[in-house]
């Protein structure tokens, strides 16, 4: 299934431009606001205890990236909800006719 | 131990964080609307790794520059004696006169792709005189050309990695292939009657990360997308200053002939496989049909892939 590559999510009340883009096989957000605040790049990395969290790409804003990652994941997985909606509609078979 | 963003990460955590930050120091132009080739500004492109069995994304100038250039001087002459922005695929090994083409070597050893989202091309209509003549003199009305179904698509690039010797630094530039146009371009690139390539998932894959032959190579490079497969629309003149591709309505400009929605187009390139070919005339594509484009990622044995984002 393909995730969004390029979509809009709201932050803070403004609606911030968002990529994915994959670097050296890894997924990095790219999200930029519509003000003139620099462009956030965020991933998901792994802590010692093996948790996951969103992180900054470079350091220095962690707590941007740990609110926009959580807004990131909830709408890729409604996306990925509704995509799964669609694919079941697509196979599904035809109602059998009553009447033939 | 280390610390991450002050999160306490192993230190092979901390190594591959580190190393996507140099990775990703340069990508804000991903953002870019719309390329101008002219600008020679850069762009994402698609190289396999060293190992040939996955691939990066670097950034390249669009206009390729040949390995005889020496200084970023000379590589401003080049380009503005020789295009490159574009290679003819026709052209991808031998030249019209049989003799070895400048691309030859690139399409052995470097070859890559380059990942878009729409091309824009200029429909030219000739200006009418007062007699109600046509004019030499034309009108440009520019096209945003998109893939049905497809947020992004690739097309075959080659590029070489040259030396600048004022940065002491690699840059890479990049040219695009050509094709024959197909029956919607034919009418939109109406000066030119050529087309991008725009290959399929399993074709863009063979190009950057298998080993074809010559003659395999220069059949994907003409490959020829099917006009019922892509999506038009008439745009802003304002793109390239803009750089984003804005819809607009030109209400003087006759319509595009759509004849090619009625009949099975034939091309000689096209490698499109059929059961994307939408339809027999009047009838609709079935709603859900999307044309794959996953991004392939190869992992080494015993590596794990990123952590999962959403589970």
């Amino acid at each position: 299934m393909n995730d969004p590559k390029a979509f809009d999510i709201e932050l803070n009340g403004v609606v911030a431009h968002v990529t994915a883009n994959t670097i050296k096989s890894v997924k990095v957000f790219h999200i930029v606001h519509p003000d003139r605040k620099k462009p956030l790049n965020i991933t998901i990395a792994e802590n010692s205890d093996g948790l996951k969290f969103w992180t900054s790409v470079p350091e220095g804003r962690q707590e941007e990236a740990e609110f926009a990652g959580k807004i990131i994941a909830a709408y890729i997985r409604e996306y990925r909800r509704n995509q799964l909606c669609v694919t079941i509609t697509d196979k599904k078979l035809p109602a059998p006719n009553l009447f033939g | 131990m280390c610390y991450y963003n002050g999160q306490k990460v192993t230190r092979a955590e901390f190594i591959r964080l580190k190393g996507l930050e140099k990775a990703i120091r340069n990508y804000n132009f991903l953002n870019v609307g719309v390329h101008n080739g002219f600008n020679y500004a850069p762009c994402a492109i698609l190289v396999p790794s060293e190992d040939g069995k996955d691939f990066e994304i670097v950034q390249a100038e669009w206009g390729y520059v040949p390995g005889f250039v020496k200084t970023r001087a000379e590589a401003n002459i080049f380009r503005a004696k020789y295009t490159t922005l574009n290679f003819k695929s026709e052209n991808l090994f031998l030249k019209e006169d049989g003799k070895r083409s400048m691309w030859s070597s690139a399409a052995k050893n470097r070859r890559c792709l380059v990942l878009s989202t729409g091309i824009v091309e200029s429909r030219h209509v000739p200006k009418i005189g007062k007699k109600g003549q046509e004019l030499k003199e034309t009108i440009k009305y520019p096209y945003y050309v998109t893939v049905k179904n497809q947020e992004y698509f690739y097309m075959p690039g080659l590029y070489n990695e040259w030396l600048d010797p004022e940065t002491s630094q690699f840059v890479n530039t990049v040219a695009i292939g050509i094709t024959e146009a197909n029956a919607l371009m034919r009418q939109v690139h109406n000066s030119k009657l050529r087309m991008p390539t725009i290959l399929t998932e399993d074709l863009a894959y063979e190009w950057l990360l298998e080993k074809p032959g010559e003659e395999r190579l220069s059949a994907i490079a003409r490959t020829q997308i099917p006009s019922r497969l892509l999506d038009f629309c008439t745009i802003d003149p304002d793109y390239r200053t803009a750089k984003e591709a804005t819809p607009r309505d030109f209400p003087e400009l006759s319509s595009i002939d759509t004849a090619y929605l009625d009949f099975a187009e034939e091309l000689q390139f096209n490698h499109w496989p059929d059961d994307l070919e939408p339809v027999m005339a009047g009838s609709e594509r079935p709603l859900g049909t999307t044309v794959e484009s996953t991004v392939r990622t190869y992992y080494q044995p015993g590596m794990h892939p990123q952590a999962g984002l959403f589970d």
